[in-house]
């Protein structure tokens, strides 16, 4: 059973706190095992049902009878642990119960969060005949506007391209807004969202509720104050930083120069199954899917730099299965819930350790296995212990056989050479884009990224 | 249960709000609240007199916004939600019902003058609450303000004692309901009565949505004070251009602006005279042209023009900017120009996306400039815009937002004469859900206008399909046609004038003549010398032909329609006329046969030598029933008979 304590530090915002750790509720017979018993109405338990949610896992169980009492909700809940549904079915519950054209909000950090949002909210939400927008950058502001025009009941959207609504056009306002989500929270209340979530605020009412999820939460109150929140329940369902009992998280240790012969030689190893590389930057994302390529792995990029259509192109590959390595920046590691990822692969040791608990938590998603690899050279040494401490465990080695890795050098050095010459021309590219880019109309850009084409 | 899109609807808000706001509301939509007891009711009409009295100044309050009763209302600003799905779905799938109404007598006896046909979607039943009735105008729901300009205005046309004219009658119904019209039976002689009737209708129009748009502006500042949205207002498109008038020449369009002028009742109009001088010429045309080429091409004839209107309470604005304008006045060349090319990178014709009444009139007319234009233009209508061009989105109308607004917008098409691309934009451009009707004349025949005992032969060749059509005339002229014509020709002194209606068809009988020239010459049998004119060529060259032909210095003369159409010669000197296809304009067939009659006159022919050849298809029963008449047509295209001739 859930523990409730108040926690005495946390007065300024009165946090209440329901606890509950993984093994506890699985104990406690008591457990409600159907959506109907948390007081979830009956066409909502329907469309669970379609979609196959056998039971509510621990924190739809938490988190849905107290949004549902009306009350501000804080989620904490693993990866992969349906963190979406816990707050759509309440929300859907609400809008049921007092349909109103733009009921809700949800923010998302990235664009291909915003879209799996929405598509879960769609999918819960097509018995009542919901109607749901997308706002997100990268795509054109004329369609957002007359899908907003049409008053849809949830708007599912990126913080900055909220905003650029708000301002510019006409007829759009949130002054009737009765719930807003903030998804991977501690994302958005951070320094790079913190000023464009103040001023989106700004257009929202005081009297709404706030829910913010996510799998890593800030524990600065003065952050938690920017959503401002009215005496919020804090619902965990696993301490702070933890990671997935099913995943299983190893590290290799080896010098810098030999980076990419290891990858590629892990790529090899596990050719056939579905992983995510994560790199640092966007520059490193498409060397490496190039040099992969090269070496003849269907490898697709994804990063902040591609054109918002080329972004869902190359994820879209990705989750059918048309490409089975996905390279990418961080801007894949929240949220995106792809099933059948078998691995994540750390290429460049994340400088976040909360970002290397969302990187690992692509995989090994509601029960399922999945393994993580995290690549360390002697300068990432410093950032991996930190991570370790955070864990609070130390990883195994991967065993490997580093003769084996070493006769792939010669092949990768070529690889590499080669796509130091493709990378220079994507550039060239790029540039001229850009200046035609500034020429031409905005938002009119003709997509020339080819990085997603399929080879002949 | 499905959430509906207006969940806050105007009942529910007032419902809510039991104050004096909601009251203001209710008084203004009388049949959208509840029933309320009798005080309750005697309060709200003090309310709402209140209301019309604060912005009295911009709006007429004489018709509820609501009123279904009101086709503006019923088809544009309320439509039911349901049933508009249901039709466009309809219409979409191109599912229509076709009745054909059996031409009722005139109201003297007479047999009708046209047959009509009538489409709508689905296999619904026709709705006929909406049909506007022609007895008055009250009835049709006209502004208050329109009325007497338009009694004074219409004073000469309206016939036995009432307001509208016999035709003006018959126009009514459908133009004011708001359905598609293709009107056949146009003549110079009804043009004015026509006008002025699809003038009343896009004033209307314009200023029940302007009306609309003022009241429900005052409605909203009234509530923003009260700090209160929620009130759906959904009164406009996207942009201010709702109205598309499609003319040939900028006389014309001087002519409807004057019209308009008349009928809006405005009394002062800016930039009056720049569009005097830019759209008016006193200049006229010699009185040896037939009066329908006098009427077309007077004054300015400058096809390339568009110019935007728009109306303030008591002023017309003429030349404002398209975005800032209700109504649009253009040629095809005009607004092609606006529209621009695809490559165009500052291409803007979002101008275009809300247009809900189009009005193309003289569109025979239109036929003989660059059809492809109306087509590019048709193509670019009710589109959703790149640009938000500032609009407000939360009052545009829900079939905007959906990118419906092709299956409301109404076409209304006047002609003289309906041409197969005429027919195409019937059937593939005009979607109104509302329905569309068709006018087609009966005619008697252009043959039995020409007074004159003549033989005229009609030869019917067969051809499976319109696409094969050009080869087959092609064949069947080379093969069967022109060998007995090079006979008769070279027999006489006189010569033959062969008309060819389409430039492309003329290209290639001008080459294969030439061919078959030069061939004659190498085996130096006797060739025939023939000369051929066409719209391009310059005066120069058309004078030196017609010389030739006359003197007999050229045995034959290829002439095309529109070289007709724009000209209006007199070719003298023929002989046998030789028509490769029938002119669409079936005054062309009468005027190109008294040829014949003046050689006759002139004594250049033997009056029993003289003699008129067609060849047709059955895909030119269009043009064949023009001329032969339509109890004729039927016969000559379906039977089997092949050679058809009138004396």
């Amino acid at each position: 059973m859930a523990k409730q304590k108040v926690k005495d530090e946390d007065r300024d915002s009165k946090l209440e706190e329901v606890e509950l750790t993984e093994g506890d509720g699985e104990l406690e017979p008591k457990e409600i095992e159907t959506f109907e018993g948390l007081g979830v109405i009956a066409p909502i338990c329907e469309a669970c049902k379609n979609l196959k949610f056998k039971k509510p896992t621990p924190i739809q169980q938490q988190a849905i009878p107290v949004a549902l009492e009306g009350r501000d909700v804080i989620g904490l809940a693993q990866t992969g642990s349906g963190k979406t549904a816990a707050f759509a079915i309440p929300i859907l519950q609400a809008l049921w119960e007092r349909p109103q054209p733009l009921f809700a909000c949800v923010l998302a950090p990235t664009r291909e969060l915003a879209y799996q949002i929405s598509e879960q909210f769609e999918a819960l939400g097509s018995v009542i005949g919901l109607r749901c927008a997308v706002i997100v950058g990268g795509m054109d502001m004329m369609s957002q506007a007359v899908a907003l025009g049409k008053k849809p009941h949830v708007i599912v959207a990126t913080p900055g391209r909220l905003m650029d609504h708000l301002e510019h056009t006409k007829g759009f306002s949130l002054r009737g807004l009765k719930y807003l989500v903030m998804d991977e929270a501690d994302r958005l209340l951070d320094m790079d969202f913190g000023p464009i979530i103040d001023s989106l605020l700004l257009h929202i009412p005081r009297e709404r509720r706030t829910l913010l999820f996510s799998a890593t939460m800030t524990s600065k109150v003065e952050k938690l104050q920017r959503a401002s929140l009215a005496n919020p329940v804090r619902v965990a369902v696993s301490t702070k930083y933890e990671t997935v009992k099913t995943l299983l998280q190893s590290y290799l240790f080896f010098p810098f120069k030999h980076k990419d012969t290891y990858l590629v030689y892990l790529v090899n190893e596990m050719a056939g199954q579905s992983m995510i590389i994560f790199a640092r930057t966007c520059n490193d994302t498409e060397r490496v899917a190039i040099i992969l390529r090269n070496l003849g792995f269907a490898a697709v990029p994804l990063h902040g730099q591609m054109s918002q259509s080329s972004r869902l192109g190359a994820l879209n590959k990705f989750k059918a299965g048309a490409r089975s390595i996905l390279v990418a920046t961080d801007v894949a590691a929240r949220g995106l819930d792809i099933p059948t990822v078998d691995c994540v692969l750390n290429y460049d040791i994340p400088t976040d350790s909360k970002a290397y608990i969302h990187r690992v938590g692509r995989t090994a998603r509601a029960g399922r296995a999945g393994k993580s690899l995290s690549l360390v050279t002697q300068y990432d040494l410093e950032m991996y212990l930190r991570i370790e401490g955070v864990l609070g465990k130390k990883l195994d080695e991967y065993p490997i056989d580093k003769e084996a890795v070493m006769l792939l050098s010669e092949r990768v050095g070529e690889a590499q050479r080669e796509a130091v010459n493709e990378m220079k021309e994507l550039h060239a590219k790029r540039r001229n884009r850009k200046t035609e880019g500034i020429s031409g109309a905005r938002g009119k850009r003709k997509r020339t990224d080819d990085m997603d084409k399929e080879e002949s | 249960m499905i959430l509906s899109r207006t969940t806050m609807t105007k009942k529910e808000f007032a419902a809510q709000k039991g104050n004096s706001v909601s009251q203001s509301v209710k008084g203004e939509t009388p049949e959208l609240s509840r029933p309320v007891d009798d005080s309750g009711r005697l309060e709200i009409k003090s309310e709402s007199e209140e209301d019309t009295s604060e912005f009295e100044h911009e709006v007429d309050e004489d018709e509820e916004e609501s009123d279904s009763s009101n086709p503006f209302v019923y088809h544009f600003a309320n439509p039911n939600e349901v049933l508009l799905k249901s039709m466009v779905n309809h219409a979409q799938s191109k599912e229509w019902t076709t009745e054909k109404l059996k031409s009722t007598a005139n109201a003297n006896g007479k047999p009708s003058k046209y047959s009509m046909s009538v489409q709508r979607p689905g296999s619904l039943p026709f709705h006929e609450e909406i049909k506007t009735s022609a007895a008055n105008l009250n009835d049709l729901k006209i502004k208050k303000r329109l009325i007497s300009p338009f009694l004074d205005v219409n004073k000469k046309h309206g016939s036995d004692g009432g307001i509208f004219s016999n035709l003006q009658k018959s126009l009514i119904p459908p133009i004011f309901s708001n359905e598609d019209l293709l009107f056949a039976p146009r003549s110079i002689s009804n043009a004015q009565e026509i006008q002025n009737i699809y003038s009343l209708h896009a004033l209307n129009h314009i200023f029940q949505t302007r009306d609309t748009v003022l009241k429900n502006n005052a409605r909203l500042s009234k509530l923003r004070r009260s700090d209160e949205n929620f009130l759906e207002l959904r009164d406009q498109g996207f942009t201010r251009p709702k109205v598309l008038v499609v003319l040939p020449t900028r006389n014309a369009c001087h002519q409807f602006v004057e019209t308009l002028i008349r009928l809006s009742g405005t009394s002062q109009q800016e930039n009056l005279k720049r569009f005097k001088t830019t759209y008016y010429s006193n200049a006229t045309l010699p009185k040896t042209k037939p009066e329908d080429f006098r009427q077309l091409f007077a004054g300015n004839n400058d096809d390339n023009f568009r110019i935007g209107l728009k109306f303030t309470r008591k002023t017309l604005k003429l030349f404002t900017e398209f975005y800032n304008s209700d109504l649009i006045v253009a040629s095809p060349l005009g607004l092609r120009l606006a529209i621009g090319d695809k490559t165009d990178k500052k291409r803007d014709v979002d101008f275009l996306s809300s247009i809900e009444i189009v009005i193309v009139d003289q569109t025979s007319a239109i036929t003989m400039q660059n059809w492809d234009h109306m087509i590019q233009i048709f193509n670019h209508l009710n589109l959703i815009p790149k640009d938000s061009h500032g609009c407000d989105f939360s009052r545009i109308r829900n079939w905007y937002l959906d990118g419906e607004s092709k299956y409301l917008r109404q076409t209304l098409v006047f002609t003289e004469f309906i041409t197969p691309e005429i027919n195409a934009l019937f059937s593939h451009q005009m979607h109104n859900i509302g329905g569309k009707v068709k006018f087609h004349p009966v005619y008697s025949g252009a043959l039995t206008d020409i007074g004159t005992k003549l033989d005229h032969v009609f030869t019917k060749f067969f051809s499976s399909s319109p696409q094969e059509d050009p080869e087959k005339r092609f064949k069947y002229f080379t093969t069967k046609a022109l060998p007995s014509l090079m006979r008769t020709t070279s027999a006489s002194s006189s010569g033959t004038l062969i008309f060819i209606p389409s430039y492309v068809d003329y290209v290639r009988i001008r080459n294969y003549l030439e061919q078959e020239h030069q061939i004659n010459k190498k085996l130096g049998a006797s060739g025939f010398s023939f000369s051929a004119i066409n719209e391009y060529s310059s005066v120069s060259d058309v004078t030196r032909a017609r010389a030739l032909f006359k003197d007999g210095q050229s045995k034959v003369l290829l002439y095309t329609e529109r070289l007709h159409h724009f000209r209006r010669y007199e070719i003298k000197g023929a002989e046998t006329i030789f028509m490769y296809a029938l002119p669409d304009n079936p005054s062309f067939y009468l005027e190109i046969v008294r040829f014949l009659l003046r050689s006759v006159s002139d004594g250049r022919a033997d009056k029993g030598a003289i003699s008129v050849k067609s060849i047709f298809s059955k895909w030119d029963a269009l043009k064949l029933e023009r001329i032969v008449g339509t109890s004729r047509v039927a016969k000559m295209c379906a039977g089997s008979g092949e050679v058809f001739e009138f004396s």
